[in-house]
């Protein structure tokens, strides 16, 4: 799990141009919008083309994605349950 | 005071206004589901119509725009070969189904201003033409530039055409946004879940009221454009302002002076997204509109971007000659908060005026107030004003946007997610607004190559990964780059964006003057903003500020 936070962060950071930001910068457990990164729905809209891409996942609805993306662990535990490559 | 000389139309149900609106009221629509990879509905043209409209030597798009300019000056017996014409053309994406990710693969492709003035000499016209390119706002920005083109006296008559087709480019674009919808839309019903884009071209013939025409001269009411407005949210690029504030303001300056109560319909943009419709119904809300009929077209049409803020406003006039309100298409049940009154039912009115209203990415907002009238020739309105120049900015020959922002702005995280257009016009904003304490209230820019770095970098995208980048797809509107301005340094009034084929001062000079001249705006910041490729920019920027007659 850890190793997979790591490479989520790593994509995270490229996707959204987060240039200033290291993965040691974002904490496993933080909210990732509205505080913490400040991510908007823009972003939101990167990270379901991200999950997509590099996991197969496809999240039909936004909303549903609200509850995902609250922090990288759950993100994480997510991609682990669902991904299919 | 303007006058609508003559119309067109041209989209999959019909090749004029008259048959367009025929097949509005009889029920007709060309979308449908396409389903080749994630299904979408769409308006648009068959293979038959397009070889129909072709004209060799000319792209869909293009031969799509002439056939229809033609066909309104067919009704209009003028001559735009003088140099009293100017010809606009309003469009997102114009030629962008032509562009290749590498440039040797050209084909057909020009750049938005290029390809207004290919049409433009193809069909006659003298003077150089502008492109107005503001996201899905740019058919009401045309009507107020004409507008204002002509009460300044600059111009007799504008022929104004706006037009999009539909792609991959801006297909796969939309549906990163997730607002595709794969049935035909519903606006602001309870089950609405995306757009329809749409394939369209519509032209409207506009005359300053002094203009003898020989169409009119038998008429004792003409449609007029009584007066418009545009502004910017300053909020968000791509998420209208919740309580619809920008909106709200284009309409009370739209509707100065005019009782509501002679306003026969709200044509509104009604694009069937969550938030779009809930802003619209929000912001008519607010401006005391709740009793008037709101009237959208895109349950039939789908999203035309360029072309709807035209085609919306002349089929309101025409089934206003009917004394006709027409029903919204898809609409069932109630699916926003704000108090409207949505036409489910054809309505009959004698009511003689209607307000459009229309926002877009970018944050930006525009309404504009039509009324049937008789029409005296007026006074020119724009007094010209007298203008100072507060500062100016121009990017010298090694200029780096990245390096100034690292060296000495370094505050704005956003910064790295702009592509190379918004980087370069923040970071000459920057630049020039530090060197003042003024704050302008509007943007007016112009540049040649619109957005095309981006628009290449999401073809490559696409390529490469055959899903599209939301982030890449907003930056392949160019008018963001305002928006990024807009929301830096809080600028919520008008922000246009102008392409040309060239950088021609005199023609830049003119819009800069009439916009000055016709808005409240007393501070706008304006200039030349061009990235044609990764190794060049032009970059010129400067305040300008009319001058207070009483001091000094």
């Amino acid at each position: 799990m850890d190793e997979l936070i790591y490479t989520l962060k790593t994509q995270i950071i490229e996707a959204l141009s987060l240039e200033e930001i290291t993965p040691e910068d974002i904490e496993d457990d933080a909210p990732l919008f509205g505080q913490g990164l400040g991510l908007d729905s823009i972003d939101a809209l990167e990270l379901i083309v991200l999950l997509d891409k590099n996991y197969g996942i496809k999240l039909k609805n936004p909303a549903e994605s609200k509850s995902i993306f609250a922090s990288v662990r759950t993100i994480a535990h997510y991609v682990a349950e669902n991904r299919t490559k | 005071m303007v006058k609508v000389i003559s119309t067109n139309i041209t989209s999959p149900i019909g090749w004029t206004t008259e048959q367009n609106y025929q097949a509005y009221c009889q029920g007709d629509s060309a979308l449908k589901c396409y389903c080749s990879g994630e299904p979408y509905a769409a308006s648009l043209f068959t293979t038959a119509q397009r070889a129909e409209m072709n004209i060799e030597g000319f792209t869909s798009f293009e031969s799509m725009v002439i056939r229809s300019v033609e066909e309104a000056l067919s009704h209009a017996d003028i001559d735009i070969s003088d140099s009293r014409t100017l010809f606009i053309l309003s469009t997102t994406k114009a030629n962008v189904a032509e562009l290749a990710v590498a440039e040797s693969e050209q084909g057909l492709y020009l750049p938005p201003g290029d390809t207004a003035l290919k049409i433009a000499r193809y069909l006659g016209f003298r003077r150089p033409p502008l492109v107005v390119c503001n996201a899905c706002i740019s058919g009401l920005s045309a009507q107020l530039l004409a507008m204002r083109m002509l009460q300044t006296g600059m111009y007799d008559k504008a022929v104004v055409s706006g037009a999009d087709m539909a792609s991959g480019f801006t297909v796969s674009g939309f549906q990163s946004f997730m607002s595709l919808s794969p049935q035909p839309c519903r606006p602001f019903d309870i089950e609405r879940i995306g757009l329809n884009l749409g394939e369209a071209a519509a032209t409207m013939i506009l005359a300053e009221s002094s203009v003898e025409d020989s169409t009119s001269a038998n008429r004792p009411e003409e449609w007029t454009i009584v007066q418009g407005a545009a502004t910017n949210d300053a909020y968000h690029l791509s998420t209208p302002h919740p309580k619809a504030e920008g909106l709200q303001q284009a309409i009370r300056l739209a509707l100065r002076g005019t009782p509501t109560e002679t306003v026969a319909t709200v044509n509104a943009h009604g694009t069937a997204t969550m938030f779009n419709d809930q802003m619209e119904s929000k912001a008519v809300e607010q401006c005391g509109l709740s009793d008037i009929w709101l009237s959208a077209y895109k349950g039939c049409f789908g999203h035309t971007l360029g072309a709807s803020g035209l085609l919306e406003s002349i089929l309101t006039m025409r089934a206003l000659d009917d004394a006709l309100v027409l029903p919204v298409r898809g609409f069932e049940q109630m699916g926003v908060s704000g108090r409207v009154r949505i036409c489910r039912d054809m309505q009959r009115t004698n009511r003689h005026s209607f307000l459009k209203i229309i926002s877009g990415f970018g944050g930006c907002n525009a309404s504009m107030l039509y009324a049937k009238q008789a029409c005296h020739p007026g006074l020119r309105q724009g007094q010209m004003p007298e203008v100072n120049i507060l500062c100016e900015w121009k990017a010298g020959p090694h200029f780096s946007p990245l390096q100034v922002y690292k060296q000495s702005i370094a505050d704005y995280p956003r910064f790295y997610k702009m592509d190379r257009l918004s980087q370069t016009a923040f970071v000459a904003t920057e630049l020039l607004l530090r060197q003042t304490e003024e704050k302008p209230a509007a943007i007016v820019l112009f540049n040649r190559s619109s957005s095309v770095i981006s628009d290449r970098r999401h073809l490559a995208i696409l390529d490469k990964e055959g899903l599209a980048s939301p982030s890449v797809f907003l930056y392949t509107l160019p008018n963001i780059m305002m928006g990024e301005m807009a929301i830096r340094h809080h600028i919520q009034g008008e922000t246009s964006l102008y392409i040309l084929s060239r950088r021609d001062e005199q023609l830049m000079k003119q819009v800069v003057e009439a916009t000055l001249s016709l808005t409240e705006a007393e501070c706008i910041l304006t200039g030349w903003i061009d990235c044609p490729d990764d190794q060049h920019i032009e970059a010129e920027l400067k305040l300008l500020k009319k001058q207070n007659k009483w001091t000094n």
